[in-house]
């Protein structure tokens, strides 16, 4: 796009998270940073940070060095400190459901109710907003969607799925229903919100998760081809495929 | 969700590996300081406002996000499922940092803002399939009287 965009006659400025990939499209302006990929600008709530590396990124357009400029932002992002707090990530007196229950919906249905009032407490406070809503269904919606999924029936494609396909919104929706229940348990104690916290969490201690490794699982195994490459590729992150289930 | 270097090696690697393209011509364009730039955010995160439509596998459509958007009233709809989303959960400024840009400014960092933003999703496209897309957003961008985009990833 950068290249595309300068040849157009605008100067462009490209945050990188991957240094190979820069190496090799050769951008007019890229901006390495040490960032875990999906925060280009380092850390939530750090506006001092946030704005040190759009300077760095700014400053790529006073070089003469072109036609392609490689920056390197030489900080790692501020991490929480685990020291500071004692307290798990999640709601307050959280148990870990059953491993290996046999009624996945049923649990997630329940763990969703449970979550409600966290969820509309964490969104209540000022600053705060959800960014589930991109399949356009609610929590519970999507675990009636997705779990007709699971007894091999046919995807019933909601109302407003308004002209994606089934595959597009399975991932919509395992992805919103990991969004919701994210954010319930920011509404937490703990102030530990590392990202390895957040996750140990999602996908380690609830059904919700649960229920989305067993679709994996089920969905995987699809003669659709573009349903089992959604669940191979964009239903759960890659580190966390050492808790798939393998279906007998 | 982790850096590139925290991924197992086999995924690291398949990151590191995919495909990028060369281009034949490399544009290098100058323009004026800093302090007199129009700016405009080029996102591939995928994001838009709920209304908007969603991106889908291998989109190459973008949405316009106007000038004046509250960054709270954006969702995120891109299709890699390792890349982590709970910064953006906190803090749309860890993926899309409109406030940052409009202190910078109100503390005369910066020149202007443009009156619409641009947002893509790279997920699961070739970037050469953007190619089109990258003539409409540059014509609004002339007609906007940018002279300055900063491209933001997911």
């Amino acid at each position: 796009m950068g290249h595309f965009v300068e040849l157009a006659g605008i100067a462009t400025s490209r945050i990188s998270l991957i240094r190979e990939h820069s190496l090799g499209f050769r951008p007019p302006r890229a901006l390495w940073v040490p960032f875990p990929l999906g925060r280009p600008f380092g850390a939530p709530n750090e506006p001092a940070f946030q704005t040190e590396v759009l300077e760095s990124l700014f400053a790529l357009f006073n070089s003469e060095g072109g036609p392609s400029v490689l920056g390197e932002f030489p900080k790692e992002a501020p991490k929480p400190d685990a020291s500071k707090t004692t307290e798990a990530f999640g709601p307050a007196n959280w148990s870990k459901p059953t491993e290996g229950s046999a009624d996945v919906i049923g649990d997630a249905k329940a763990e969703v109710a449970r979550l409600s009032p966290h969820h509309a407490s964490w969104v209540g406070k000022p600053g705060n907003r959800s960014i589930a809503g991109a399949s356009g269904l609610d929590p519970l919606e999507i675990i009636d969607f997705l779990g007709d999924l699971l007894s091999g029936a046919p995807p019933a494609l909601p109302p407003n799925a308004a002209g994606s396909s089934p595959a597009a919104m399975i991932r919509l929706a395992g992805a919103d229903l990991r969004h919701w229940c994210i954010e319930a348990a920011m509404d937490s104690p703990s102030q530990n919100l590392s990202i390895n916290a957040i996750d140990d969490w999602f996908w380690g201690k609830t059904a919700c998760a649960a229920f989305l490794l067993r679709l994996q699982v089920v969905l995987a195994q699809s003669d659709q081809e573009d349903i089992a490459k959604v669940a191979t590729a964009a239903l759960i992150p890659r580190e966390q495929h050492h808790r798939l289930l393998k279906k007998e | 969700m982790a850096k590139l270097s925290d991924f197992p090696d086999d995924f690291a690697k398949f990151l590191a590996e995919m495909k990028t393209n060369s281009y034949q011509a490399e544009p290098f364009v100058q323009g004026p300081p800093l302090t007199q730039r129009r700016v405009a955010i080029i996102t591939t995160a995928g994001v838009h406002l709920r209304d908007q439509p969603r991106f889908e596998m291998g989109d190459t459509s973008y949405r316009v996000l106007p000038g004046d958007i509250d960054g709270a009233d954006l969702i995120m709809s891109q299709g890699s499922v390792g890349y982590d989303r709970t910064g953006f959960q906190q803090d749309v400024n860890t993926v899309f940092p409109i406030d940052r840009l409009r202190e910078m400014v109100r503390d005369k960092k910066l020149g202007t803002l443009a009156d619409a933003h641009y947002s893509l999703s790279s997920a699961f496209s070739d970037p050469l399939d953007f190619e089109p897309v990258a003539g409409e957003i540059a014509q609004r961008l002339h007609e906007d009287q940018v002279d300055a985009v900063v491209l933001i990833p997911a």
